[in-house]
């Protein structure tokens, strides 16, 4: 409630600021200030101590009542909130998201309709009405739900009563002014003729008071009868005043009549720069630093030092082991939230890249890499192993496990990139990276020029060649043709080189990258098409797909059918049961879905031959807003669930006490991992919609065009809903 | 007006009310008890009780008992105190108590006051109603994206639609 409170107070304040400048004789102090005190009003309503005695008094309850229905309505109209609060929108959003529907003649239809005072007043006299009648008020009073669906009804028809008579700019009015005097007067005698039944009541009208604890010594009867003085005597002055004021405008002459005026687009002001993480006060400077990136890769390569040799030497118990908790519940997390709420901070960040340095200097890095292996099939290949090697060995659970991984990490790094010139390692190997670089396509910063023009009047294209200030880039992203952070490790070399500081960490849409400026059939350095490489496309699906199954075997229902499996078929060993598990549901159904989708899309849309694999790898991408949801859904819940997973490690290693353990999960965490899928779908669902707009340029043809991947992405999203709601495994952590 | 003004300032520690339906209201000279019970009905799952303790002939709220809620669990019974640092209204004692299954539960307030020197118990009987399908409690965000898809469709058939010509 307060957020909502707050989001609408700092939406009109924005709105209320712009057009005050345009039009200060409408939009003035006071409309502002009853507009702060409407909802001023409406947080005493339901958020105060009134809201603490409503069970207990009648006037309490009656006094929040006239709150919603009486003060916040009117002043919130006061304060002439239309317009407001629509400039207080992004511009983008008020032109392109919410013209089309400002615009739409039958929705202004309803509007007036709604606002009609032949509809309004017996809205809000229904609405009182039914309310207070026992049976329904007693309602409320029992159930939470019911309380807050009749203080909705309350204040929407009080917002719906009210608009006729203030009259909110640039709504034109539907009735003569003066035909409002007997609209308010008629609405006061309903008032009254409730009020009089409180007062005059012999009985207590309302069970729950009668039984309820008397406060301050004061009868449920009493109670009764203030609760009526309160309505009646306040209620009607709400009512009277208003219409003594509109029966002496009526007696000075006629009103003067507002013009309606539609809304204008503001006027074109400069193009502002975009947001650029690079120029924020400290946090820029920091991140520039020649030093920055090497003393956190360090910090990192010291806790995987710290991983490895705990992971030998310590005890073989996950949850009492750094090489249990680490890896397995924070720094799963901690990347993903890293994804969602920047880019690829993890690459950044890379402990591997002391390796590959000390490779380089060791072996000198003269080799090209194998021209066969120029593509994302290996670290794809390597993905799936992993998913697989991660469940059917059960690697969160064995230390000793991980600590061999993190070292085998080590010796590829420094083999690969001592053997191999350039980042051949982050590039074609890395699965790590390449998890990194793909769901980083949804994150909502990238590495990007300021200026085109600037790199137009370049002709050094240092971003890639390098200089005495720095590297190159060594995935060959050159910057003025990159899109998306695909391949993009945010190693900042590009920032340094720049002699011009024309490359920053600049605020893009989330999932932009996916279609915006042609999407993946965009080329881009060092990338080319996304949208024409089986290899990327085939990563996509291995880890939007790997999201589903990672998640599915931790969960409860999924795990009965293995073991039952497992029991039918008479195997001792779980293995072949969790191989088919992740081979048929990372490699064939991605496949076999792919191709059903594909076909039937371009069965739909009618799309040729020639263009039906480019099409269906484009909309292979569409999903990846979607699996990166249920990825930071996932791995979030496991961070949030084990947070203080680490405290009995510490405790061994440090000798200190550890405080009792708990895992409570927040009652809002649901919540939010279904919000978080929630984006995910929204985001895929338009990605898929714009992708097919490229395809083909009608637009019902379009739809028949991205009809089955709409269905498909529907499907997973059940799926992992699903997943969602069911118990899950917790491990690697004390429980 | 200084009772009031006190009523006011402890109800006003937080900003939110504990709220609740009432599911007792009971007489225990000197006291009288009454019993809140949030979420509104009650269901499977953790339920706050908050309890109002007044004397008996003044109605003024007792804010210095001590006040215990017996629950009977498994046959085991189990007794949890309700204290004023877990209500949001500080004139309750308040309590979470877990149920695990739908039904009936009984359970006891006893109350240690300066009043009295044994504790006095007052017995009383919950309702718990059983927990709804997640798909029903979380049917608001899983409509979310079904929403903006219809409203997108809406929103991509009016950008076809010709321009309404401007109002006069």
């Amino acid at each position: 409630m307060i957020c909502l409170l707050a989001l609408a107070a700092l939406l009109y304040l924005r709105g209320w600021s712009l057009l005050h400048r345009e039009s200060p004789h409408r939009f003035t102090p006071e409309r502002r200030a009853a507009y702060l005190a409407g909802l001023g009003a409406l947080f005493i309503a339901l958020a105060s101590p009134l809201d603490a005695f409503g069970n207990f008094l009648l006037e309490a309850h009656m006094a929040q009542h006239l709150l919603l229905i009486l003060i916040a309505p009117p002043l919130i109209l006061m304060g002439q909130p239309l317009l407001p609060m629509l400039r207080g929108l992004p511009q983008a959003t008020l032109k392109n998201g919410l013209g089309p529907f400002l615009r739409w003649r039958a929705l202004r239809r309803i509007g007036r309709v709604l606002t009609h005072p032949a509809l309004t007043w017996p809205a809000m006299t229904v609405a009182i009405v039914f309310w207070h009648m026992p049976r329904f008020y007693e309602l409320a009073l029992n159930s939470s739900v019911w309380h807050g669906a009749e203080h909705a009804c309350f204040f929407y028809a009080a917002i719906l009563f009210w608009w006729p008579v203030i009259q909110v700019w640039p709504s034109r009015p539907q009735w003569p002014r003066w035909m409002l005097i007997p609209y308010l007067v008629f609405a006061d005698i309903v008032n009254t003729a409730l009020s009089a039944w409180l007062v005059f009541s012999t009985h207590v009208v309302y069970r729950t008071y009668a039984l309820a604890p008397r406060l301050g010594g004061i009868s449920a009867l009493d109670d009764q009868t203030v609760a009526g003085a309160i309505m009646w005597v306040p209620g009607s002055l709400a009512y009277l005043i208003p219409a003594f004021v509109l029966a002496m405008q009526a007696l000075n002459g006629p009103r003067h009549q507002p013009r309606l005026v539609r809304i204008q687009p503001a006027p074109r002001r400069p193009a502002r720069q975009r947001w650029d993480l690079l120029r924020v006060p400290v946090i820029g400077a920091i991140l520039r630093q020649r030093y920055f990136r090497p003393a956190i890769q360090c910090i990192l390569f010291a806790l995987a030092v710290a991983v490895v040799i705990d992971g030998f030497f310590g005890p073989q118990i996950a949850p009492m082991n750094l090489a249990g908790v680490l890896p397995w519940t924070y720094w799963r997390g901690f990347a993903v939230i890293a994804l969602l709420a920047g880019g690829n901070l993890f690459c950044m960040a890379c402990p591997f890249m002391l390796p590959r340095n000390l490779g380089r200097r060791l072996f000198s890095a003269r080799r090209r890499w194998p021209g066969m292996l120029r593509s994302k099939w290996l670290a794809a290949g390597l993905l799936v192993l992993y998913f697989w090697a991660y469940e059917a060995f059960s690697l969160w659970s064995s230390p000793w496990w991980t600590a061999w991984i993190v070292v085998g990490y080590f010796v590829t790094a420094l083999v690969v990139d001592g053997w191999f010139r350039g980042a051949s390692f982050c590039k074609y190997v890395c699965p790590i990276g390449q998890f990194h670089f793909l769901n980083a396509l949804v994150s909502p910063l990238e590495v990007k020029v300021r200026s085109a023009a600037v790199c137009a009047s370049c002709d050094t294209h240092d971003c890639i060649r390098g200089n005495a200030a720095g590297h190159g880039c060594e995935l060959h992203l050159f910057q003025p043709r990159k899109s998306g952070n695909f391949d993009c490790t945010f190693c900042l070399d590009c920032v340094h080189a720049c002699p011009h500081d024309n490359v920053g960490i600049m605020k893009n849409p989330p999932a932009a990258a996916l279609y915006r400026n042609g999407g993946v059939d965009r080329g881009s350095s060092g990338i080319g098409r996304l949208s024409s490489r089986p290899d990327a496309a085939a990563l996509a699906w291995v880890l939007v797909f790997g999201a589903l199954i990672n998640a599915a075997a931790m969960v409860d229902p999924v795990m009965q059918s293995m073991h039952s499996l497992t029991a039918i078929v008479g195997l001792k060993s779980m293995l072949p049961v969790t191989t088919m598990l992740f081979v048929s549901g990372i490699v064939f159904a991605p496949m076999l879905l792919a191709g059903i989708c594909g076909a039937a899309s371009a069965w739909l849309g009618r799309v040729e031959g020639s263009r039906r694999k480019r099409m269906t790898r484009s909309f292979a991408f569409a999903l990846v807003p979607l699996g990166f949801s249920l990825w930071v859904a996932h791995f979030s819940f496991h961070l949030i669930v084990g947070w203080r997973s680490l405290a009995p490690v510490l405790d061994r290693i440090l000798g200190s006490s550890v405080p009792a353990m708990t895992a409570n999960l927040p009652g809002w965490w649901p919540a939010l991992q279904l919000l978080l899928l929630d984006s995910g779908l929204i985001l895929s669902l338009y990605a898929a919609w714009r992708t097919a707009r490229r395809q083909v340029p009608e637009a019902g043809r379009a739809l028949r065009l991205v009809t089955p991947w709409v269905v498909l992405a529907i499907a997973f999203y059940a799926a992992a809903v699903w997943i969602l709601f069911q118990p899950m495994q917790m491990r690697g952590m004390v429980m | 007006m200084r009772r009031a003004l006190f009523l006011f300032l402890a109800a006003s520690a937080r900003l939110f009310a504990d709220g609740g339906m009432m599911i007792l209201h009971q007489p225990a000279p000197p006291y009288v008890i009454t019993v809140f019970a949030a979420p509104a009905p009650p269901r499977v799952g953790m339920a706050d009780l908050s309890i109002l303790v007044q004397n008996g002939e003044t109605q003024e709220p007792v804010l210095d008992a001590g006040v215990q809620i017996e629950i009977t669990r498994n046959g085991i019974p189990v007794r949890v105190p309700a204290t004023h640092d877990r209500a949001q209204n500080k004139l309750l004692y308040a309590v979470s108590v877990p149920f695990d299954e739908p039904g009936n539960w009984r359970y006891a307030v006893l109350l240690h006051a300066a009043a009295s020197r044994k504790p006095i118990i007052v017995p009383g009987q919950i309702a718990i109603l059983g927990e709804p399908p997640k798909i029903v409690s979380y049917a608001g965000y899983l409509a979310l994206p079904f929403v903006f898809l219809v409203l997108f469709a809406l929103h991509q058939w009016l950008r076809g639609m010709p321009a309404d010509p401007p109002a006069r």
